[in-house]
């Protein structure tokens, strides 16, 4: 389906087992590979992210986008890697970084 | 290079020639694969309009591929022009 890309702002994300992680606030886009990167969550829930902390969720872990969007994968529970967690400032959100480890 | 959509939208839209075609506001993408087809441009005022494929709204549709250069503005390669 194709929609105008401003239109998944706000939308509710829910995981494959129907819980909440958040509205998208923005969308993160790959240039060079004319590519949706993922869909950045700004406020996170707290029970599947440690911190309420911001997640990219990357594009491939999407399986429905119509009234809220469903996910097909998500980390049972994504934590904030204590050896990264250095520079304060530096928060998960601070860039379009942040896309938990997890690969599929 | 990954943008925010956020960042994009606003951005001013030149061609390789250096003409300016207007401001990007918006972008289509296919939900099922997450590619992302065009650029919604709303047309600058002293643009010939109707030699660009426009959408209901009057926005310039652009292949979002066309795209060059995404730094402070972003330059179009359009073909045939």
């Amino acid at each position: 389906m194709l929609v105008e890309m401003t239109e998944l702002i706000g939308r509710q994300i829910y995981t494959q087992d129907g819980r909440l992680l958040g509205d998208v606030t923005n969308v993160v886009v790959d240039v060079e590979g004319a590519r949706v990167d993922g869909l950045f969550v700004s406020e996170t829930n707290q029970l599947l992210v440690e911190d309420s902390k911001s997640v990219n969720v990357p594009y491939r872990w999407v399986s429905a986008v119509n009234d809220v969007i469903l996910l097909k994968y998500f980390p049972k529970r994504v934590s904030v890697k204590r050896g990264a967690a250095g520079k304060p400032g530096e928060a998960v959100g601070a860039s379009a970084k942040g896309v938990p480890s997890t690969s599929r | 290079m990954r943008k925010f959509l956020t960042e994009l939208r606003g951005k001013t839209v030149m061609t390789n020639d250096g003409q300016i075609l207007g401001m990007i506001e918006n972008f289509v993408m296919d939900t099922s694969s997450g590619n992302i087809q065009h650029v919604l441009v709303t047309p600058a005022e002293e643009i010939e309009v109707r030699l660009f494929q426009t959408d209901a709204e009057g926005r310039l549709i652009l292949p979002f591929k066309s795209m060059r250069a995404v730094k402070d503005v972003v330059v179009m390669e359009l073909a045939n022009r």
